[in-house]
């Protein structure tokens, strides 16, 4: 954790000598900011404060105090639309914030955008409170035993949960394009693996990989969005490819005829994929350099280590260490010594993904039957897990953070 | 086409076949087993037309799309032990009586289905699964019978036969399914 703070540190101090940003950032400790001085009136703008003051929790760099060093000031609401008149201030800084919304939905949205905005000029960092999760819903099990799901989108804060397809197959594994625009996933709607890709707003959805045997673990590259990592066996056995997504040409990076690879992700800058391989003889990470297709093993202990996500802190994922799955965090230049928990054992917590922060991570937690969605927190290990919405009798797996979102 | 029984071609390819399924870290004649990687040979000439797969005489679809699921044929399911996929030697003869089914019926062709109990992570368990089914099909193919007559197809831990959440329901789990089509 203290090396996480002083990277998190170490970067708002770089970037804050780059835009001459007054207030410097630790990690563990949050900035005051208050709230007091804004006067919210009608549905709208009730909805506006309400949602402000959720994000602005939640993103973790801030506590909320009357007399807070950053203070948001003004008014916002009225009897027609929601008039948002308000200013940010922090010392020697200041920013205003004018803009109308017609309706509360609306007003919610540029609540979203106004807690991004303070996080960035007041830290440096991303904020989370306009991205979004992309989540594999179970309905339950069909007569032949097969699982009923469909593949969501909401909110990071839970709400607008959208359904995407009314398939009631099995979904694995949803990726998010860099852009926000785009989920890819695998699918049995055809009533065997074949990945997919959907159209985020319109749920329009296109066949992309229905090779011979397994096709699963689409994820485009940050890089250049044309790029999927895949898993396909179609030339024997499961294999990691890269595949064009324009032209379907293959590019084959493993060549293990006695093993199975899955899971891939990218590194940030799109030049090396992390994944999973049994060739050990259990599933442990890998990291190949895909210009030389060379490979070399990540995790030494533990009997499964698995679903890796590749962020500019590290790389989350499960590891199964004589104890339900944890959720860990390892530095790729490191390896094993690096390595530390992010949920305590005895608790089981699955298919970890990044936030556009490079802090926070979503992961699905099992609870007796019983799975949900929860967030958790890389950089304060004080902070605890919650639940960005209420599951209800659902059955909610496999999340995936949206690393942005286009402007809506 | 004169019926050949499993026991002349188990006995004629037992000595050339052995270990399928067996994993091992430094396995067989994998060249890039050794050591901590898993490199590829960037030289290697590997086509990457996926559609360069010859077929054969048995159709290029899927066999659920261009042929007819045969019910009853009484084939029972392979188990296998917590993720493994070797094949374990008291099971075998469940692939045994599936190859045997096909050299009884030589216009029919198989699905071989791959399925995993549902601890561990949804994604390698559809790797996993595809392993499972991918060996109980390399060993059919060792007693002879054509790969062109064989698909094999993955669903994790997404198609359990017992759904429930016991021991012994993931040993129901663990399992490769044999579909004949005609």
């Amino acid at each position: 954790m203290k090396q996480l703070a002083i990277l998190i540190a170490g970067f708002a101090a770089a970037v804050c000598a780059a835009q001459e940003i007054v207030v410097h950032v630790d990690a563990v400790k949050r900035q005051s900011l208050s709230l007091a001085g804004v006067q919210a009136s009608g549905e709208g703008g009730q909805a506006f404060l309400k949602t402000l003051q959720n994000d602005l929790l939640r993103c973790g760099w801030y506590r909320l105090d009357p007399k807070g060093q950053v203070k948001v000031s003004g008014s916002v609401g009225g009897a027609g639309g929601v008039s948002e008149d308000l200013a940010v201030a922090w010392p020697g800084k200041r920013f205003a914030w004018p803009r109308t919304a017609q309706d509360a939905a609306t007003a919610r949205r540029h609540a979203h955008a106004l807690a991004d905005a303070i996080v960035k000029a007041t830290t440096g960092e991303e904020g989370i409170a306009q991205s979004r999760f992309a989540l594999v819903g179970k309905a339950g099990v069909s007569r032949s035993g097969q699982a009923v799901e469909d593949l969501y989108v909401c909110d990071y804060d839970g709400r607008n949960l959208k359904q995407l397809t009314r398939d009631g197959a099995p979904i694995v594994g949803p990726r998010w394009s860099s852009d926000g625009r785009t989920l890819y996933f695998t699918s049995y709607r055809l009533g065997f693996a074949s990945v997919f890709r959907a159209d985020a707003e319109t749920g329009a959805v296109e066949k992309l990989a229905n090779f011979r045997g397994l096709n699963t673990g689409a994820v485009p590259s940050p890089a250049d969005p044309n790029k999927l990592a895949i898993i396909l066996s179609h030339q024997g056995n499961p294999e990691l490819y890269v595949m064009d997504a324009r032209t379907r040409a293959l590019t084959r990076l493993t060549r293990t005829k006695l093993a199975a690879e899955a899971s891939p992700c990218w590194s940030p800058d799109g030049t090396k994929i992390c994944y999973v391989s049994d060739a050990p003889g259990s599933p442990q990470l890998f990291i190949v350099d895909v210009a030389t297709k060379q490979s070399r093993r990540l995790t030494l202990k533990g009997g499964e280590n698995v679903q890796p996500d590749w962020g500019k802190h590290g790389i989350v994922f499960a590891t199964r260490r004589g104890a339900p799955y944890r959720i860990a965090v390892v530095d790729p230049a490191k390896g094993e010594s690096s390595l530390r928990y992010l949920t305590p054992s005895g608790e089981q917590y699955e298919s970890p993904s990044w936030a556009p922060d490079g802090r926070h991570v979503v992961a699905a937690r099992t609870q007796g039957r019983k799975s949900s969605i929860w967030v958790l927190d890389a950089a304060d290990k004080g902070a605890e897990p919650y639940q960005p919405f209420s599951s209800g009798a659902g059955q909610w797996l496999n999340p995936a953070w949206s690393r942005l979102t286009p402007a809506r | 086409m004169r019926t050949t029984t499993l026991l002349a071609l188990l006995m004629a390819s037992a000595a050339l076949f052995t270990g399928c399924g067996t994993k091992t870290a430094n396995g067989g004649d994998d060249p890039y087993s050794a050591g901590n990687g898993i490199g590829v040979d960037p030289n290697d000439p590997y086509a990457n037309d996926p559609n360069s797969d010859a077929y054969g005489a048995y159709g290029s679809g899927n066999f659920e799309d261009t042929r007819t699921r045969v019910d009853g044929a009484g084939l029972l399911p392979l188990y296998f032990t917590f993720d493994s996929y070797t094949l374990p030697t008291d099971e075998i003869e469940k692939a045994n009586a599936a190859a045997q089914y096909l050299l009884d019926n030589p216009s029919h062709v198989m699905v071989v289905e791959g399925h995993c109990d549902e601890r561990g992570s949804n994604e390698y368990n559809l790797s996993l699964s595809e392993q499972r089914a991918i060996g109980v099909r390399d060993y059919m193919v060792s007693l002879g019978i054509d790969t062109n007559r064989l698909q094999t197809r993955p669903f994790g831990e997404e198609k359990p036969a017992d759904p429930s959440h016991t021991e012994e329901a993931y040993r129901a789990n663990r399992r490769a399914e044999f579909v004949p089509y005609k």
